[in-house]
């Protein structure tokens, strides 16, 4: 509600611009069916609050919601080579088109909760990574494992917790 | 206070237009689809109107021949718009690009997030052809188009998005801003890699500085973003919150690996009076040219 009214109060003030509010006023009508069209769909998809339903027009939440003093959690997923090595599966640069944290709140999603989430998906994620890994380095994996690392502040030192460790094929 | 681009004439129409569907270019030509063949097709979620699409259609979209001819026909049709710029060639070759680039950027966040770095060009993309189409329109009726009438209302239309997350934010109370927030934030982001590897989240994470100056400076670009449509009308704020958004867009590059180069092109292309900068290039040359 307070979301709501803050875009009411911010609209309405900016029309007190007078070239704004001249430049609405003398706006021909196809065109104001049109501007007026786009903003009906772009605030529904604001106040609705269903992005996946409501795309392209969703809501706007980027950095909008946190727990307050809210521990820094991540996840580190790391692939074991056949020959033992240790590589690091960077999620957003293996696939661009799921890159801009797209695959990685996904996963995020499933294995950053206190309960593992459906955790055949997880699997067949953890094993397309590698797959993927494998194609753009040649490295043959034999196991992915995924830690969920906690930080609570500075001062402190990180914890590492093991959340899934799976064997994949080479 | 005046309006930005009243005086905007057809060339600067077209070239606005011109810009945007080249801007479209960059996640049809980044994002490939067709790499993503082993993704498990299972996991994928349908997002707007491809979840009204029967199983079938959706499993055929995600073929990678199929990926690869929506990526062909979406470029062929924005160059096409690109070229044409202006009547029915426009409208049809610009909305063909736009439901394309829909299509394309669905298949993208049906795997995972629902991500906003191109959502602001999505929405222009589809607004174009429907203020081409408004103009005809106003042509069939007799009446003399106004540049003014589309450019204004696109630059309003992508300034809203900018209201609609400063709302957001300061409805979620002040606890966003929290220097702590911003460490933990920080952290996190960094630990999917920044730019060139240049930060690590261990670097971040002992640096408390970075996180403070992020606590002072976030409130800030939040109220700028929540005001956005002021730089239609008032130049000071237009010049402050162009600086202020593309230094966000490239910290948030740099600490975060989260590019908005879509976003920072479009505030480029739609709040900056390139008529006025070429004009003074050409006097600047004819002037050179005389001697």
């Amino acid at each position: 509600m307070t979301n709501f009214f803050l875009v009411l109060v911010t609209l309405v003030a900016l029309m007190w611009a007078t070239p704004l509010r001249a430049y609405f006023r003398g706006l021909p009508w196809p065109h104001a069916l049109v501007t007026f069209g786009f903003c009906y769909v772009i605030l529904v998809g604001q106040f609705l609050g269903e992005s996946r339903q409501t795309y392209p027009f969703t809501q706007w939440n980027m950095y909008c919601r946190r727990e307050a003093q809210a521990p820094a959690k991540w996840l580190e997923i790391i692939g074991r080579t056949t020959t033992g090595e240790t590589v690091r599966l960077d999620v957003n640069a293996l696939q661009p088109a799921l890159g801009h944290l797209r695959l990685r709140m996904r996963l995020n999603d499933l294995l950053l909760k206190e309960e593992l989430q459906q955790p055949k998906v997880a699997d067949d994620w953890l094993r397309v990574l590698a797959a993927w890994q494998e194609q753009a380095s040649g490295q043959e994996f034999t196991q992915v494992t995924v830690e969920r690392m906690e930080w609570t502040s500075a001062e402190e030192k990180p914890s590492r917790q093991l959340v899934r460790q799976i064997e994949v094929a080479p | 206070m005046t309006l930005f681009n009243a005086q905007a004439g057809e060339r600067t129409l077209i070239g606005t237009r011109r810009a945007i569907l080249a801007v479209g270019f960059i996640p049809l030509l980044t994002q490939p689809l067709g790499a993503l063949s082993m993704a498990p097709v299972e996991n994928f979620l349908p997002p707007g109107p491809l979840a009204w699409l029967p199983q079938s259609v959706i499993s055929y979209l995600l073929q990678p021949s199929v990926s690869w001819l929506l990526t062909l026909v979406t470029a062929l049709a924005l160059a096409l718009g690109i070229w044409q710029a202006r009547g029915w060639g426009f409208i049809l070759s610009s909305t063909l690009g736009a439901v394309g680039l829909l299509v394309h950027q669905a298949i993208c966040r049906g795997y995972g997030h629902n991500n906003h770095a191109e959502l602001g060009l999505l929405m222009l993309l589809l607004a174009l052809p429907a203020y081409a189409l408004a103009d005809r329109w106003q042509q069939r009726r007799g009446k003399s188009l106004q540049a003014q009438d589309t450019l204004v209302a696109l630059t309003f239309l992508f300034l809203l998005s900018y209201v609609l997350v400063g709302a957001l934010r300061f409805s979620a109370g002040p606890g966003i801003f929290d220097p702590h927030n911003m460490w933990a934030w920080m952290v996190e982001r960094t630990a999917e890699g920044s730019a060139g590897g240049f930060f690590t989240w261990e670097s971040i994470g002992q640096q408390p500085t970075y996180a403070w100056l992020l606590a002072v400076g976030f409130p800030v670009v939040t109220l700028l973003e929540l005001l956005a449509p002021l730089a239609l009308v008032w130049k000071a704020y237009r010049y402050v919150f162009l600086v202020a958004m593309l230094g966000f867009h490239l910290g948030v590059v740099l600490f975060m690996r989260l590019v908005f180069v879509e976003n920072m092109l479009l505030l480029l292309i739609l709040l900056v009076d390139w008529a006025a900068i070429v004009d003074k290039f050409r006097t600047w040359r004819s002037r050179m040219a005389s001697g």
